[in-house]
């Protein structure tokens, strides 16, 4: 009980909880669409390419976050036109920003002066460190994320769908695979606060693919993904509160182990 | 009158030639099935007509309008083995997407959008399946979905890309029997594997091999004669390499 009287008195473990609801949105928003496109891996290489813009701004002493939404940006732009050339593996070319991204973010890291444990909470995420002004950050890529999909709801299903007759009908087709990178990026961005760079794909994705296994319409796929997402922050915020536990590991946990009960459910 | 005209074509992928020295034309009446072994340019010669190519000698006219590139009034039906058949989508929706531009926001479709799109799913006998999500169909409705996203945009020519390469044969009549009616309005060319099977629809075979050879079959049929009959689809299949 005195959990949930802290969520309301104990400023951190309030903010750790709105962080967690727009963490949810996004893995509704875009883990489905990420999930139907099939592009987890995708989000990956651009989720730890960031961290190397997470270095450079911890280098030049500006926020984080700052460096990590340019990165991520970056990179989906890059990934985007690098998919659209067609001349290079883009198995490849992903697993390079996966890791090159990695290793610029720790050489930076290395050269700045009083080397800081905050590396930790960035792979592995510290929900409980978010404040208030990153909450408004959030809130607002929240919206961006979720007006964007609004607007460009039916092209983007019909870019995800079949791209082929999307282009035979004028749809902009490599406009909105950018487009959908960068809400991909955005998405990254919020996630990061909670589980952190190594965890986020599974954030991103693991929610939305429990929802598709009981799901059929996109939309519907969407909503209970966000619940999904909002139970399992919740969850995993109590849990670990309980056992003082590492908040973003329990989380990932939680949808992975509700993943495969879910997997084995249905299936039968 | 000539909707699609093909002069002296040819079309390399790095070096390699595809197709050489194409001539044809097809007329507003025509239902044309290409026929041809696999890797023998079928698809590229679809691609040129649909402009996601262009040729590397030779002019293309589609409706007497050279570079023809705004393809209004060309409907495409693709394979379905190359879509997702469990993606989450109404098969509404999936052909309420044959009517989607560059400029069409936001998650609702227009009121007429919808009626005509009933219409079409009537016509193609899968009116009342229209609320069942892709998953639930089977390989003959998805077949008709397919073209019926087509026929959303009321195009002039429908180009098919093997349309029964997937369903059983009663099926496959079906779907030749929507596409004959279709035919009395529109110009119709499609590509399939099974030659005998389509030459009592179709009045043009064109056998592509790197090649193209084109047959008339209305001569054919009119003589009801079946050795006649027989021995040119002998030559046919032979020309084709089938």
């Amino acid at each position: 009980m005195e959990f949930f009287e802290s969520l309301f008195t104990v400023s951190f473990l309030r903010n750790a909880l709105l962080a967690g609801l727009m963490a949810s949105i996004v893995c509704g928003v875009t883990g489905s669409l990420v999930v139907v496109k099939r592009i987890s891996f995708v989000s990956g290489a651009i989720a730890h390419s960031v961290l190397g813009g997470i270095g450079i701004a911890y280098f030049l002493n500006i926020s984080p976050t700052i460096g990590a939404f340019v990165f991520a940006i970056l990179a989906a732009i890059l990934i985007s036109i690098i998919k659209q050339k067609k001349k290079q593996n883009e198995d490849t070319v992903l697993s390079a920003f996966w890791a090159v991204g990695m290793a610029i973010g720790i050489i930076f890291m290395s050269m700045t002066p009083g080397y800081n444990s905050n590396l930790m909470s960035y792979l592995f995420g510290n929900i409980l460190l978010v404040t208030n002004s990153d909450l408004w950050s959030l809130l607002a890529l929240v919206f961006v994320i979720v007006i964007t999909v609004v607007i460009f709801y039916r092209q983007f299903l019909a870019m995800i769908f079949d791209e082929e007759y999307a282009r035979l009908k004028k749809i902009k087709v490599n406009f909105l695979y950018t487009l959908l990178l960068i809400l991909i990026s955005l998405s990254v961005v919020i996630l990061i606060r909670v589980v952190g760079i190594i965890l986020v794909i599974a954030l991103l994705t693991l929610p939305a693919a429990i929802s598709r296994l009981f799901n059929r319409s996109i939309g519907g796929m969407m909503f209970w993904a966000s619940i999904l997402g909002l139970v399992f922050t919740f969850l995993g915020l109590w849990l670990s509160y309980l056992l003082n536990l590492p908040t973003g590991s329990v989380i990932i946990v939680l949808a992975g182990i509700s993943y495969i009960i879910g997997a084995f459910a249905v299936k039968k | 009158m000539n909707v699609i005209e093909f002069e002296d074509v040819d079309f390399n992928y790095d070096n390699s030639p595809a197709l050489i020295d194409i001539n044809f034309s097809i007329d507003s009446n025509d239902f044309v099935a290409i026929v041809g072994p696999n890797g023998g340019g079928k698809s590229t010669l679809l691609k040129l007509i649909l402009a996601q190519l262009s040729p590397s000698k030779g002019t293309i006219s589609v409706f007497g309008e050279k570079n023809y590139k705004s393809l209004e009034k060309l409907g495409y039906v693709p394979q379905f083995t190359t879509h997702q058949h469990d993606f989450p989508l109404r098969l509404m929706d999936m052909v309420l997407q044959g009517r989607l531009r560059s400029n069409s926001l936001f998650v609702r479709h227009s009121r007429e959008d919808k009626r005509r799109a009933t219409e079409i799913l009537e016509m193609l006998k899968i009116g009342e399946f229209k609320d069942r999500f892709l998953s639930e169909l089977s390989g003959g409705q998805r077949q008709r979905a397919l073209i019926a996203r087509a026929l959303i945009d009321d195009p002039e020519i429908l180009i098919l890309d093997e349309p029964t390469a997937s369903v059983d044969i009663s099926v496959e009549q079906d779907i030749y029997d929507i596409l004959k009616n279709l035919n009395k309005n529109m110009t119709i060319l499609l590509v399939t594997h099974d030659v005998s099977f389509v030459s009592k629809y179709v009045n043009k075979v064109f056998c592509v091999n790197r090649y193209l050879h084109a047959h008339q079959l209305d001569e054919l049929t009119d003589t009801n004669a079946q050795e006649v009959y027989n021995k040119s689809m002998k030559m046919i299949k032979h020309q084709c390499g089938l």
